[in-house]
């Protein structure tokens, strides 16, 4: 019996010993929310820069009409981040 | 009370171990210089920033493993095959005493039980770089090549194991023959 338990601890210690290579594998990963912040700001940039491109190109149309404008495309803007997961994102800065 | 062959396994697995984990960690190292990848060292281990960069890295970096573990295992088999001393040629023994290096010539207990070892990490790097691929953490050929190095050592490890069997039966035979021999010489 003392033999059994003797073999058994030594057994368990080579395991360890086979085991501790692949402890080294896994000891290498990646942060994942890194990688998704990056993605959600990469959408901000680009709301950002499509509503600066569209401002531009309404600064000749009447101050009522740009601000009728404006307003659909913040409301599209939200819609938008709402769908794609980004809600909490201020547009337009 | 202790198992002979248990604690030899023993010993014979701590160098392997050591060397495996060494390149493991020295060549994350290196290859997040070379790709110029930026990484945190934490409590969990090497960290990236981002997925791509840690598929790059530790895709090579199993490669680098997979090397060592390849040369470690053509140093063991050509000790096998040549130096092993149930089949060694007598001008290679002559040789090697001749320039003192009567170390390289191996008994079958070391021969085997460091074959058992190298090959069991070769298999065990096998079934890990096979789930790391299948779940998108390394490129499959490090998987690919991995298995051909294991597949291959075993094939050569087997043959070393016939050639062994082959040579102790022609030992028997030998014997036999002196006992027929000695019979009629009385």
């Amino acid at each position: 019996m003392n033999k059994l338990f003797v073999n058994t601890g030594l057994f368990s210690i080579l395991a360890l010993l086979l085991i501790v290579p692949i402890v080294a594998i896994t000891m290498a990963g990646f942060n994942p929310t890194a990688s998704g912040t990056s993605e959600v700001l990469s959408a901000q940039d680009r709301a950002v820069e499509t509503f600066r491109e569209n401002s531009a190109a309404n600064e000749t149309l009447p101050i009522e009409l740009q601000e009728i404008i404006k307003q659909v495309e913040i409301e599209m803007a939200k819609e938008a981040a709402e769908s794609a997961g980004v809600g909490d994102l201020e547009i337009g800065n | 009370m202790f198992s002979k062959l248990l604690i030899k396994l023993i010993d014979q697995a701590i160098i392997p171990a050591i060397v495996l984990l060494s390149a493991r960690i020295i060549s994350i190292v290196l290859l997040a210089m070379y790709f110029e990848v930026p990484f945190e060292l934490t409590k969990r281990g090497f960290i990236f920033e981002g997925k791509d960069q840690y598929l790059q890295v530790n895709s090579y970096s199993l490669l680098a493993m997979t090397v060592v573990l390849a040369i470690s295992l053509a140093f063991f088999l050509i000790r096998a095959h040549v130096f092993h001393d149930t089949h060694i040629t007598p001008k290679l023994t002559a040789t090697l005493f001749s320039l003192r290096m009567q170390g390289l010539v191996q008994n079958s207990l070391d021969l085997y039980t460091k074959g058992a070892i190298w090959i069991s990490y070769a298999y065990l790097m096998t079934i890990v770089t096979g789930a790391l691929s299948v779940y998108s953490l390394s490129y499959p050929f490090v998987f690919y090549i991995t298995l051909a190095v294991a597949v291959i050592a075993t094939i050569l490890f087997v043959s070393d194991i016939e050639n062994e069997i082959k040579s102790s039966n022609e030992e028997d035979r030998f014997d036999q023959n002196v006992t027929f021999l000695e019979v009629n010489t009385e």
